[in-house]
Order: C-alpha cells, then structure tokens, then sequence
C-alpha cells in the first residue's frame, strides 16, 4: 500500500530498471486516460479521507497502482479501473483505521460511479479548455500571473521575463513553479466544490 | 496495524516532496539551457520509482496542456499582462493563503466602511496573549501570531494574519463577528472557535455554537456550515470540512495552558509543534526517529524535557547542535 513511498524515499543512487521497461503506451493511456479523470477521484477521495492532505497522499497511491498495472496490461475500462482501484484503497485504510473520516465506514456503497452514467467530471469537461487556464490563471498571485503570462502567452524565455518584471531569472523559476503547481492541480480539477 | 498508521506523516512528506521534484524537473526542463547532463538526471530520478512517474507526467501533460493559452496573445496586451484585474488582488490571497471569515448571529455580514482604526495584536514566538474586547468577546493569542481587530457600531471584523488564535464571541445580533484568514469566510453563529494560519493552510475547528464558512471570492466552492467537532482546513486550492472529538480539539488547545498535548502523534510532528513555541528548534536527524511515537503532556516551553523523554523513554540518541538539539535513532 505504501509502496510508492518505500521507492520514493529509496534514496538518489538506488535506480531501479523497472521504469526503462515501461512501455511508450502506459505513459501515453496514463496521460491521455487517467489524468483527466482527477477531478472525480479527488471527489471521491476527499469524500472518504480525513483531509486535503491524505486524499492527495491516497491520489499518488491509486495513480501509481493503476500505472504498474498498465505497464503489464492497458485496462479495458479506465475509469472504471480508477474508481475500483481507489475504492480497495480507501477499504484498505478504512480496514486499517487510517486517515478515514467517521462518516466513511456506512456510506461506501456510493463509491461506485455507473460507468453509463454521466460522472461529474463530464460537466468539467464541457468547459472549454482555455476557459479553465485563463480562470486559473486569474486566481494566481500577480507576479506569479504575470511571469505565466509572458512564458504562456508571449512565448518569451526566461531571461526576457526576468528583465521585463525586474527580477531574477531565479524568481522568474519559483513564480513559474507555483504557477504549474497550481495547473496541475485545478486543470483537472472538479469546477464546483460543493456534492454534485 | 500500527506500522501503516505510523508511515501516514512520513507518506505525506514523500509525495510532498517528489511532488516538488516533478515540479523542479519540468521547470528545468522548460528552459532554453537543458543539456545532456540534466537529461541524464532527470533520467536517473525518473527510474527510481514509478511514483516519480506519475509525479512527473501529472505535472508535465498539464503544464502542456497550458500552451494552449498561447491563444491568448494580442487579447492580452506586452504592456498590460494582466487578464482581468476584478477581484484579482482578492483572490490571489486565496491562492497565497485561504481565508476564514466567521460572523455572529446570522444574517450576512457587511463589511463596514468605518474609519475606525485598526489595532494590532501580536505574539512572539513562545508568547501568549488574551484580550478581552469592551463587548464581552475574548481571544487569546497563541505563539508568533498576529491579528487585527476592527469593532463599530455595526460590525465587529478581525484578521488572524499569522498563528493561531482561540475566539469566545459574546452573541449580538446586531454586531455580526467576522473573521477573515486569508480569503475564506467563516460566519459564525456561535461561540468558540479557534483559528490558525500555519504556512499555506488555514484550519477553523468550533468547539461550541455553529458557524458558516466559505470563500467569498470563490463562489464556486460551496458554503459549509461548522456545528462542534467540525474542522474546516483550506488550502491554496480546497476547502473541506471533517471531524473531530471534541476531546481531540480541546487537547489542541493546551496551548492556552501552556501546554502541549500528544497523543501518540509521530516524532516529526511532535517536534514541529514544539518549535512553534521555541526559538531553541528540535531537529529530526533521521526516517527512523521521525516515525517514532510519542505520547504526554508537555510543557510547550520546555525543549529539554521533551529531549529527555526522547532519550529515556523512546531510546533515542540526543545530541545538542549549538542551541538546538538533535534528535536521532
């Protein structure tokens, strides 16, 4: 259960092959199949598990078992295959009383989305795009905002950046690094807040 | 059973930080000066694990994906990058830090124009404050926190800006009691709450009375209304409520007896709960103390004592570095 974390703290010289053997087609259906459905696996997570913080700590997990089982074997249904795989993590912790909100234990049954039926991730994709970067981008800090607008609009390398905003190429890294941090995190991300 | 409960701050801290590292590698991989050698890097962290995989292809397809705004060019003016300034300024503190608002006694609150000046409130670390307001309300200031309090005729507003602070508002209808943290709004109905702002997170936990909370400038997320046991935390990007015994929230208020309760909390934890209140800072040097359990009352105060405990009871090595201590297994 925790073994995305046992590799991950293995350290900087401890390479493993099992990555050189991947094939191009896990990463390509991770991407292309998997990812966009983050806004209903956090719903679903952040539903079961105690916070923010364990829900995205429960996200790397399903991601990481659902991309080994892709290396052996592309999954039929991939939305599906997310919901079950994040459903037996959430009994596995539920089952070991960890990071699991009291509500949990009763209300498992509706951790099933019908794959026929419209989940709420269809809404989020409905919206254009460009509409969720340029939101995305509006709820940015300002400097942060600026220096994403003059590398994703205008195009403009970082040196340019830096001497247009009168800062460092430094800074212009760290405000783009909060700025893909916050893409990644909203792009997939369910529009509303609040129980579809 | 205990062994999986043990690893959850240490799993957080390994996808917070490989999180960070797919950040760093697709930044650096975006610029103009990649060479062979970074390749080779980048290379050896992407075969370590396949959670630095996914780590690495959740960032890298999205930010991508964000080309897309290139689109944009010519709607946003070289000299103008800005896409819309309304309520930008508002909404950036979102992103920078949530914000809490509470308000007493129904109804919505109105943000008072006043001029009433503003005062200030603070603690350094270590300190502890209580005020008593002329309406009857008290808060009391936890270590290193700051809050400004604005009361009128018609409205009583505060901002906890740093730390942490307890609040016991005396009810008036007429005088709605807000707190603002950051950018969310907790309206209160009821009594006594605490709110703290550590880092990038904001958590308000009611222990009596009720309390509605949201963002105002983030419509899309739904209000939620706080009845006791309910811990509200929000982060840069959510906002969720879940709960807590009672018990469990009184016990994170030893504070205001200067005290520290943990209740087999992991080691790391521990010690950066402690190093809130001290200037003299408890280093974890290793994984395997991290994972440690530790359980008793403490005086927040008290760095030696807590050593002591890690070496008598736990069996670890403590070591002094300058005027901190080290703390390894």
């Amino acid at each position: 259960m925790v073994d995305g974390t046992d590799t991950g703290k293995s350290g900087s010289d401890l390479g493993r092959t099992s990555a050189s053997v991947t094939s191009p087609d896990a990463k390509s259906w991770f991407v292309r199949e998997i990812l966009p459905l983050e806004g209903l696996l956090m719903h679903l997570l952040n539903r079961y598990l105690r916070n923010p913080t364990d829900a995205a700590d429960a996200r790397q997990d399903v991601y990481v078992k659902v991309y080994e089982a892709a290396r052996t074997q592309l999954p039929d249904a991939p939305k599906q295959f997310l919901v079950t795989t994040a459903r037996n993590l959430v009994i596995d912790r539920i089952r070991r009383k960890q990071v699991v909100s009291i509500e949990a234990a009763g209300d498992l049954e509706r951790f099933t989305i019908p794959s026929d039926e419209p989940g709420p991730e269809r809404t989020a994709e409905a919206r254009s795009e460009l509409g969720r970067l340029r939101r995305i981008l509006d709820r940015l800090p300002p400097r942060c905002r600026e220096a994403m607008i003059l590398r994703k609009i205008e195009g403009l390398p970082r040196r340019d950046i830096a001497s247009r905003m009168g800062i460092s190429e430094t800074a212009v890294a760290q405000h783009l690094a909060l700025g893909m941090r916050v893409v990644a995190d909203e792009l997939d991300a369910l529009d509303t807040g609040s129980e579809p | 059973m205990s062994e999986v409960g043990e690893a959850s701050a240490t799993i957080t801290d390994a996808r917070n930080r490989i999180d960070d590292e797919a950040v760093a590698w697709v930044e650096r991989s975006d610029r103009e000066d990649w060479t062979s050698n970074d390749q080779a890097e980048f290379d050896a962290w992407l075969s370590q694990s396949d959670a630095h995989m996914v780590a690495f292809l959740r960032v890298e397809s999205r930010w991508r994906r964000a080309d897309r705004l290139a689109a944009l060019r010519g709607s946003v003016g070289p000299g103008a990058p800005v896409i819309s300034r309304r309520g930008g300024g508002i909404l950036s503190r979102l992103v920078a830090g949530a914000a809490v608002v509470l308000v007493l006694s129904g109804g919505w609150f109105a943000l008072s124009r006043s001029k009433t000046p503003l005062t200030h409130y603070a603690t350094t670390i270590g300190g502890h404050k209580p005020i008593k307001f002329s309406d009857g309300t008290q808060a009391e200031l936890n270590t290193d926190s700051q809050i400004r309090v604005r009361f009128d005729a018609h409205s009583r507003t505060v901002w906890v800006d740093k730390g942490e602070s307890f609040f016991q508002v005396a009810h008036n209808a007429d005088r709605p009691f807000v707190v603002f943290v950051g950018s969310e709004r907790v309206t209160d109905l009821g009594t006594k709450f605490t709110v703290s702002r550590l880092s990038d997170r904001v958590r308000v936990a009611l222990i009596e009375g009720r309390a509605e909370i949201d963002v105002p400038d983030r419509p899309e997320i739904s209000k939620k209304v706080l009845v006791p046991g309910d811990v509200a935390v929000a982060t840069a990007t959510s906002l969720s409520v879940t709960k807590q015994t009672l018990r469990d929230i009184r016990d994170d208020l030893a504070w205001r007896r200067g005290l520290l309760i943990l209740n087999h909390t992991m080691l790391a934890d521990a010690a950066a709960q402690m190093n809130r209140y001290n200037e003299r800072k408890i280093i974890i040097a290793d994984t395997a103390a991290a994972q440690q359990r530790i359980d008793g009352t403490f005086p927040a105060n008290n760095v030696d004592l807590f050593g002591r405990v890690a070496r008598n009871i736990l069996g670890l090595r403590v070591t002094q570095s300058g005027n901190d201590i080290v703390i390894s297994r």
